[in-house]
């Protein structure tokens, strides 16, 4: 028989004791999961934030409680006292003013409810009656008497109303008469207190009072029941139109920065420390009205870094220098996040996130630092070797060396390729050689092979022919003085006449140090005389030089030689290196016989030939410079266009030892471009040969800024910046300004007229005081032309820009011809016209016969009586007495020159259209409405102004001045 | 307690000090130019012939006497942070352009005071100036508008210019105390009142800069300071 105890399979006992423990085990693992669900680095930052708020609002409160009128105070409340006490004396007199307060009350509503609805009867009624009077009805006159019952109803009502309300008002009196006016004291109380209160509002808020509000705060953020209502918790902006790339699919960012960058987007933290310091420039950055908000565009468009992170180093923070490292680590343990594709930016290269949303401008607002960098890149040509978006299209940065016989010689041109710099220190042509993976002894013979082949290639393939002999001598001094002042510098620097290094748009041109001992005499001569006759895409304009002058200013630039030391002359021929280097070059592309049988057949000048082509086709000239056999070559550098976005284990950082970061890399190139060559072993052809850029530490940063803003991703498009018509026109006039250099010369869209200091240089040297230099040379130099076109007639303009004729008689620097086609000048007269806001693109000239009386006070008022205009200002063929350079601009062309709105504006205050103007005011703005002479057209300035303006507008002729 | 004491009697003596007439003395002496003077340079007037002639204009920008006394040279004390103000007189400097030439050459005014600028020429001139720290002026001065009162309220060294007669030329000299004078024809000139002390003392010629010497002040009577510019290289 079976026992009648069960059997089991395990021993109960032990079951429950594994139950058991199982159990505990989940509990305390389900509460550790709470707690490291819970404790998040985040918490404790917003605890700072609002101890911080705290901190700044009792400040607040305490300069607030500070900023009351004390006194003010102190008297309203002892009145408001006084009002208490009289009150709780005069008790029965108030209640029974109290009492007929409340029936008056009463009175009051009846009243005035009842005046209300019988005007409302009236109204009705007045208006059947008059439908009726209008239809010529017969039953009219039973209506006007009814509207006659209904009017004497409403004025008793209305009496009954008033009646009631002076009462009222009398009862106030009485009452305040009694104990005083308590509503009103209150109301000032209130008003002088009204700051502090809000603030202590606040302040409750933030740091709340009493065990039980402080339970509270505790309950509401304690874990698992944080769900309902916590004050701390992620602060995150969902981006949907700011989709992020992760591979294959796109995500909407979700940036959670403001998690613990609370301050980021108020005011008021700008001198606390990070995490919470205030946004700078809230006017232009995260304010809800500033160009970009935060809810719209986030955080990490720009700074980068991984969104979704709430803690310090899974969002991917990146210093910005060696000394903000140290510190995080000290602070956060800093370390590299491993496998960030994208991690933030450091601040010094912050606006390499401008582009993807402001693509197709010239300039990006406020971005000083991307700008200089565009700059730079146009400057020395990037573009001309590596394929770059937004800068197709560009003229190659260098000249055409299709005629170089005509120009120099290869005795000049080999010392030239083998080091820029030791001809021209400040010159933009980069070096290739001598550079840190090319200048073993080996090397160097080499190179000086290679040298030879390129000068012997360059100097073959040139056009024949060459410039005429001088028709005579020139006076260097005469030149240099034309150098120096009809407006070379605008655009040309030349060392010895420099105090301070010359500004980018002065380094547009070449600088002309050394080139006497570079161009020979005849090239100068003609270059300076017709630049285009040389170079047809030159953007050197005409400069309208006479014979004399050209031949001084040659005399002038022949006298700027090579620097001391500086040597011409060519490397020995070495045919033994030189076979060895063409058969290199030729086992790369043939079988081994056919280079012997190759070789054979050619003659030491045809090896030398084939060495050179070879090497330009290596270093890539043909990048920068036009050369025959090599017009339609495709550039030889790597495409930058999404160079911001390359991953950064495709960058090859070689045995070189620096952060692994693109910004890194590319810094690191620009500064030795052969350096990730540095322990490799490479054959020649295999070496590294971008060359070494003359930058600074400043441009180089600038330029990787620039390179980081090329990348792969595309903003949506509701987020980019678009261009409405008139700022594709403001850019597209942009672009020309920036390609002719204007603002070399001019003051234009707020930035330019860098001739200016040179200007200054010059009447120093007159003699002129610093400050009088300073101020005279506002006036001296090219005018002003944001307001172009508010000033001058589109059809003025048009003429103007294809045929420039002087308009400024005291002006050594002369306006070029630039040779602009009828489509540029288009652009420039669109440009200068929403510049100014201004109509475009032609306006009549006033034709109407003014009123007699008027152009003869107008002329009256312009006589040597009144305001002698013609004492500095020429009239067509009547000029002022005295030296040009003191005359003004010929009042005759005003009519087909001038905006007749601007000669008002103009003379009513020329300083400020254009401050420090030769033109003196003659009315004064502070006291405008006495300035004008008291005995013309009634002493009316702005009738005086109109009538010169008028009588101006007569002299001349409809087709003087073109 | 006992450097309360102290502060307290030397607050009570500078009382006294400030009531009682302070005892001043008066620096004087001539200015004289170490190198050759050079012959008057008269100026051609091309504009305005008949006004503007009405006076011989020579080239005032170093005026040499007989025996080397340099004319138009500013003397002042410099870093005289107790000097007094100068006092603005009741009626307001004036600045004749007679005969298209500024009347006086150099001029001193206190900072804070007008300038009448006086036209009687019944042409157009147009006063424009060239400061380091008031606002610039450019302002016409027709026939109509005999005189024109501006203020300046900085201490500054102003060029003054007119842009119809280039050749005029002055200077206006904004000054923040009394210790500043002017030379005269002869190359003399005095400061007074100025307060006993050992003091530097400057200089300045419109085209020979400025110069410096040393002068000690005594409680009373004047103290001689013969100053001499190098002459120009
Ligand atoms: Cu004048």
């Amino acid at each position: 028989m079976p026992a009648k105890n069960e059997e089991y399979a395990r021993s109960v006992p032990l079951l429950n004791m594994v139950f058991a423990l199982c159990s505990l085990g989940l509990l305390l693992g389900t509460l550790w999961m709470v707690w490291d669900d819970y404790y998040r680095s985040w918490r404790p930052v917003q605890r700072q934030f609002q101890a911080l708020t705290a901190k700044h609002t009792e400040e607040a409160l305490r300069q607030a409680e500070q900023a009351v009128n004390q006194e003010e105070l102190k008297k309203i409340q002892e009145e408001l006292q006084a009002v208490e006490t009289r009150s709780k004396e005069k008790r029965k007199q108030l209640d029974e003013l109290n009492e007929k307060r409340k029936r008056n009350t009463v009175r009051v509503y009846i009243t005035d409810t009842n005046f209300k609805n019988t005007k409302s009867v009236f109204d009705a009624v007045r208006f059947a009656y008059e439908e009726l009077a209008h239809q010529h009805s017969p039953r009219a006159a039973k209506k006007l008497e009814e509207l006659h019952e209904v009017q004497k109803k409403l004025t008793e009502y209305k009496l009954a109303n008033d009646q009631a309300l002076t009462e009222q008002a009398e009862i106030k009196k009485q009452t305040e008469a009694l104990v005083g006016d308590r509503a009103g004291l209150d109301m000032k109380r209130q008003d002088l207190l009204a700051a502090v209160d809000r603030l202590q509002k606040k302040l409750d808020a933030v740091a709340p009072k009493g065990l039980v509000m402080r339970a509270f705060e505790h309950v509401r953020n304690a874990p698992l029941l944080d769900f309902m209502a916590p004050d701390l918790k992620v602060q995150q902006v969902v981006l949907d139109n700011q989709n992020k790339d992760i591979n294959f699919v796109t995500i909407p960012r979700v940036d959670r920065c403001q998690t613990c960058h609370l301050g980021a987007d108020q005011a008021g933290y700008e001198n606390d420390p990070q995490p919470f310091t205030t946004h700078p420039q809230q006017e232009i950055y995260l304010a809800s009205k500033s160009p970009h908000p935060v809810d719209k565009v986030g955080c990490t468009v720009c700074h980068r870094g991984l969104d979704r992170a709430t803690d310090f180093l899974d969002a991917a923070h990146w210093p910005d220098s060696p000394e903000q490292q140290a510190q995080w680590v000290k602070s956060h343990d800093w370390h590299p996040k491993e496998h960030e594709t994208s991690p933030m930016l450091p601040s010094r290269f912050i606006e390499s996130s401008c582009l993807p949303c402001h693509q197709g401008v010239v300039h990006i607002p406020d971005a000083k630092k991307w700008n200089h960098g565009k700059d730079l890149v146009e400057r020395v040509g990037c573009y001309g070797c590596h394929k770059m978006k937004g800068f197709e299209g560009l003229r190659k940065a260098g000249p055409p060396l299709t005629r170089l016989t005509w120009k120099t010689d290869p005795q000049w041109a080999y010392p030239w390729i083998e080091n820029p710099p030791a001809f021209r220190p400040a010159t933009w042509m980069p070096r290739f050689f001598g550079l840190s993976n090319n200048s073993s002894p080996a090397d160097v013979a080499r190179t000086q092979q290679e040298i030879r082949g390129m000068v012997t290639y360059l100097f073959e393939k040139t056009e024949p022919g060459g410039f005429p002999k001088l028709p005579g001598t020139g006076d260097p001094p005469r030149g240099e003085k034309l150098v120096t002042s009809v407006g070379c510098l605008g655009c040309h620097a030349v060392a010895r006449l420099e105090k301070s290094p010359p500004s980018l748009r002065r380094r547009f041109g070449p600088n002309l140090d050394g080139i006497g001992s570079k161009a020979k005499p005849e090239w100068i001569y003609a270059w300076v005389k017709d630049p285009k006759a040389y170079f047809p895409e030159t953007r050197m304009p005409n400069m309208r030089l006479t014979d004399r002058e050209a031949l001084d200013i040659t005399a002038y630039l022949e006298t700027l030689k090579a620097p001391e030391g500086w040597k011409p002359g060519i490397a020995e021929a070495d045919p033994k290196l030189q076979d060895e280097l063409v058969k290199d070059q030729m086992r790369a592309r043939m079988m081994e016989e056919e280079v012997e049988a190759k070789m054979a057949s050619m003659s030491e000048h045809e090896k030398e030939l084939y060495l050179g082509q070879r090497m330009i086709t290596r270093y890539g000239c043909f990048g920068c410079h036009l050369i025959q056999g090599f017009e339609t070559t495709p550039p030889i550098g790597t495409e930058l266009s999404e160079e911001g976005s390359k991953e950064v284990d495709r960058l090859d950082f070689g045995f070189v030892h620096i952060p692994e970061t693109r910004q890194d890399w590319i810094t690191e190139k620009l500064k030795n471009p052969r350096i990730f060559d540095e322990g490799k072993v490479k054959s020649p052809d295999e070496k590294l040969k971008m060359p070494l850029f003359n930058l600074t530490p400043e441009e180089r940063e600038a330029v990787v800024t620039v390179i980081l803003s090329m990348v792969k991703e595309k903003p949506q498009m509701a987020s980019t910046y678009l261009l409405d018509s008139r700022h594709k026109a403001l850019e597209a006039g942009r672009r020309l300004v920036q390609e002719h250099n204007c603002q070399g010369c001019h003051l234009l869209d707020g930035e330019g007229q860098d001739i200016r200091v040179t200007i200054a240089r010059q009447l120093m040297e007159e003699g002129l005081g610093e400050e009088e230099a300073d101020s005279r040379a506002v006036a001296f130099s090219p005018p002003y032309i944001t307001g172009e076109g508010a000033r001058v007639r589109s059809d003025w303009l048009f003429r103007f820009l294809k045929d420039p004729t002087p308009i400024r008689p005291w002006l050594s620097v002369r306006m070029p011809t630039f040779g602009f086609t009828d489509e540029e000048n288009n652009t420039l007269l669109k440009y200068f016209t929403a510049l100014s806001q201004s109509d475009f693109p032609f306006e009549t000239p006033p034709v109407q016969p003014f009123p007699p009386a008027e152009i003869a006070a107008g002329k009256k008022l312009t006589s040597t009586d009144y305001f002698n205009c013609f004492s500095c200002h020429q009239q067509g063929a009547r000029k002022p007495e005295g030296d040009p350079s003191g005359w003004a601009p010929d009042l005759a062309l005003a009519r087909s020159r001038l905006r007749p709105a601007w000669i008002e504006d103009w003379i009513k205050d020329p300083q400020k259209l254009y401050p420090g103007t030769k033109m003196p005011s003659y009315f004064d703005p502070g006291s405008f409405e006495t300035s004008g002479p008291d005995d013309v057209l009634g002493g009316d300035e702005n009738k005086q102004i109109q009538a010169m303006r008028d009588y101006l507008l007569t002299l001349g002729s409809d087709r003087s001045g073109s | 307690m006992k450097r309360i004491g102290t502060l307290g009697i030397v607050a009570l003596i500078c009382a006294c000090l400030a009531a009682v007439p302070a005892l001043a003395g008066n620096v004087v002496g001539k200015v004289t130019y170490a190198g050759a003077a050079p012959a008057p340079k008269p100026i051609p007037i091309t504009k305005d012939k008949e006004v503007c002639s009405r006076e011989p204009h020579v080239d005032e920008s170093l005026v040499v006497a007989a025996d080397k006394g340099l004319a138009n040279v500013v003397v002042y004390i410099k870093d005289a942070p107790n000097a007094p103000k100068m006092a603005i007189p009741a009626k307001a400097p004036e600045l004749d352009q007679r005969s298209c030439k500024f009347h006086p050459h150099v001029q001193i005014i206190p900072a804070g005071g007008t300038l009448d600028i006086l036209n009687n020429d019944g042409i157009l001139h147009n006063i424009h100036t060239y400061p380091k720290n008031n606002p610039p002026i450019n302002q016409a001065q027709p026939k109509f508008k005999t005189k024109m009162p501006i203020k300046f309220d900085k201490p500054d060294t102003i060029k003054l210019a007119c842009d119809v007669h280039t050749w005029m030329s002055g200077w206006l000299i904004v000054a923040p105390n009394a210790w500043y004078t002017v030379s005269g024809p002869d190359g003399t000139f005095k400061i007074e009142n100025v307060a006993p002390g050992a003091y530097t003392l400057s200089y300045w010629q419109e085209t020979l800069g400025t110069q410096t010497a040393q002068v000690t002040v005594a409680a009373s009577g004047d103290v001689k300071a013969d100053l001499t510019f190098p002459a120009k290289k």
